[in-house]
Parts: C-alpha cells; sequence; structure tokens
C-alpha cells in the first residue's frame, strides 16, 4: 500500500513537471526566452515606455518570424 | 468595457476549441466503451477543473500582489498566446497539418477497439460477437477504459483552458467573466455535438486558434506592461491596438510563408 501511493505520488510529481516543461517551453523555448528578456526589460527599465513598448514589440513578432522560419526550414 | 468583453471572448474561443477536441475523444469512448463510463469520465473531469480554477483562481488574486501577479500571468499569457498564434500561422500557411478531427476520432475508435477485441479475446476465447459490442455501447455497466480515456480527454484539453481563465481573470480581475465565458462555451459545444449526434470537424478550429493566440498575446504584452507601470498610449484602449498589429503582421507573416510553400 505504501509502496504503491508513492509510485502514484512520483507518478503525480513527474506529470505535474511534464505538464509545466510542455507548457513553458515544449516545441518553442524561443518563447519562454523571449519572455523571460521582456519581463526583465520593462522590470528593470522602467523609465521611458516610448523605448520599451517599441522595443518590446519588435522583440515579440522578430521572435514568431525566426520561429516560424525555423519551423518552415523543418518541414 | 472593452477590455471585458474581450475577456469573455477569449476565454469563450479558447474553451470552444478545446471542448472540440475534447468532445472528439469523448466520442470515441462512448462510440467504443459504452456511454455511461464516457459521461460520467468527462463529468469527474469537469468538476477537477472547476475545482483547480476556483482554488487556484481565488488564492491568486487574493495572496499575490496585483503588479507582480500581473506580469507573471501576462508573461504566461505571451508564451501561450505565441504558441498557439505560431501552429496556426504555420497550418493556415500550409506548412503544417490541419488538426483533423475525422482523422483523430478515426484513430482513438480503432485504438479503443482493438483493446476491447484483444480484452475480449482473452476472456471469451476470441468470440466476440456483434450482440456483445451493442450491448456493451447501452449497457449501464462501467468500464473503467471508457471512464480514463475520457476523462483524460476532457482534463488535458481543459487544463489549458483553465490557464487561460485562471491568467486572463486574475490579471484583469474579472474572474467571473473569464469562467463565463470558458462555461459558455462548454455548453454550447456540449449541446451543438449533442444534437448532431458526431463530433465537431467543420468547426473552423485554426481560425480560432488564430484569433486567441492573437488575443492572448496583446493581452499578455499589455498585463507585463501595466505590472511594470508602463504607460500605454490610449490606457486600455491600446489593448485594441496591440490586437491590431498582431492581425496584421500574422496576415502577413501567412502570406509570406505561403509565397515561400511555392
Amino acid at each position: 500500500m505504501g509502496k504503491d501511493f508513492l509510485s502514484w505520488l512520483k507518478n503525480l510529481s513527474l506529470g505535474f513537471l511534464k505538464f509545466w516543461y510542455d507548457f513553458l517551453i515544449g516545441d518553442t523555448p524561443e518563447f519562454f526566452v523571449l519572455t523571460i528578456g521582456i519581463v526583465l526589460l520593462v522590470v528593470m527599465v522602467k523609465t521611458s515606455s516610448l523605448f520599451i513598448i517599441p522595443a518590446v514589440l519588435v522583440a515579440s513578432l522578430g521572435v514568431l518570424w525566426l520561429s516560424l522560419y525555423h519551423a518552415r526550414i523543418k518541414q | 468595457m472593452t477590455s471585458e468583453l474581450l475577456v469573455v471572448l477569449a476565454s469563450f474561443i479558447a474553451c470552444s476549441v478545446e471542448m472540440v477536441e475534447a468532445w472528439t475523444i469523448v466520442f470515441a469512448a462512448g462510440r467504443t466503451r459504452g456511454w455511461r463510463s464516457a459521461i460520467e469520465g468527462s463529468i469527474a473531469a469537469f468538476l477537477v477543473l472547476v475545482l483547480i480554477v476556483g482554488i487556484v483562481g481565488t488564492s491568486l488574486i487574493h495572496l499575490i500582489p496585483i503588479d507582480a501577479l500581473r506580469i507573471t500571468v501576462g508573461a504566461l499569457l505571451m508564451i501561450l498566446g505565441l504558441s498557439w498564434l505560431r501552429k496556426a500561422i504555420l497550418r493556415s500557411s500550409g506548412h503544417k497539418a490541419m488538426h483533423d478531427e475525422d482523422l483523430i476520432y478515426e484513430k482513438k475508435v480503432k485504438e479503443l477497439s482493438g483493446i476491447a477485441k484483444a480484452r475480449t479475446s482473452a476472456m471469451d476465447g476470441d468470440k466476440i460477437s456483434v450482440v456483445g459490442k451493442v450491448k456493451r455501447i447501452y449497457s449501464t455497466d462501467r468500464d473503467s477504459l471508457g471512464f480514463v480515456v475520457a476523462f483524460k480527454g476532457v482534463f488535458l484539453e481543459g487544463l489549458e483552458v483553465a490557464m487561460i481563465v485562471i491568467t486572463l481573470g486574475s490579471s484583469s480581475h474579472h474572474f467571473i467573466l473569464a469562467a463565463t465565458g470558458a462555461l459558455f462555451a462548454a455548453v454550447a459545444v456540449t449541446c451543438a455535438a449533442t444534437l448532431l449526434a458526431r463530433q465537431l470537424s467543420e468547426v473552423p478550429e485554426n481560425k480560432m486558434k488564430m484569433v486567441v493566440g492573437i488575443l492572448l498575446t496583446s493581452f499578455g504584452i499589455f498585463w507585463v506592461g501595466e505590472g511594470a507601470k508602463i504607460g500605454w498610449p490610449g490606457s486600455d484602449l491600446s489593448i485594441l491596438w496591440l490586437i491590431a498589429l498582431f492581425s496584421a503582421v500574422s496576415f502577413i507573416y501567412t502570406a509570406i510563408l505561403k509565397n515561400m510553400l511555392v
């Protein structure tokens, strides 16, 4: 009974970790890196929205394009 | 008002897309393993999801300071939105196969029938009659495999919706609105599938996925900025121009990738 419970707990924990890995990274780790970069940028440089907003948008659209282009090459 | 409407719209469309996918699995489980177990499995998964949304959603709102919550949630929405958008653009431009509900349904039915056949063969020495199959489908007995398959289908497809409802609802403080949008979608898709008595393969899933991807990415960027106290030009209305920008860029990216295919 104790062994069964431990094995169930282990599977549950692994399933939980796998869910978060698939959700955050999965087959598009570039979006994870991009998001962390954007969060760091906006938290650290709060001064000028005139600079941050275009930077965030260009970074997002640029990484999205690179990700699409890479996926296209893989086909 | 605009952002409230967009929150409801985003959770409604996201839930509709995932419900269509979940329904295909439930339908296959019901047809092959009996409706009672499939329905019970679906209801059990739905209740677990409601519990997760209720507990996690309300505790997030009450325990985490709003700015930190908006940055975290905005980041999650950005990751989710960009990956949905990427998938939808690749499918629209022909670089990835469309999500085929009919094919998934047939595969699932074959898989479940195969397991059933193997089990019955082992039990009855290869005597599988059509009467036996019909009896199983319409019987009131519980079937553990049918229950588990339906539960997993609804739970795994619904988990992403739960994340969307929690993140959208908690960052905008319109948790009830986000949950209501998802609940409406769940009821609407279930009614449509029950009335039509088949899987919903005609639903334009990819277009809906693209809309959700655009909405989630726009909300994500907006909330990260709000959490960091960036002054968005036009305040809440800037969500609209973000949506317009991402829609235009998605359209352009799809067109460019389509051209590359030729």
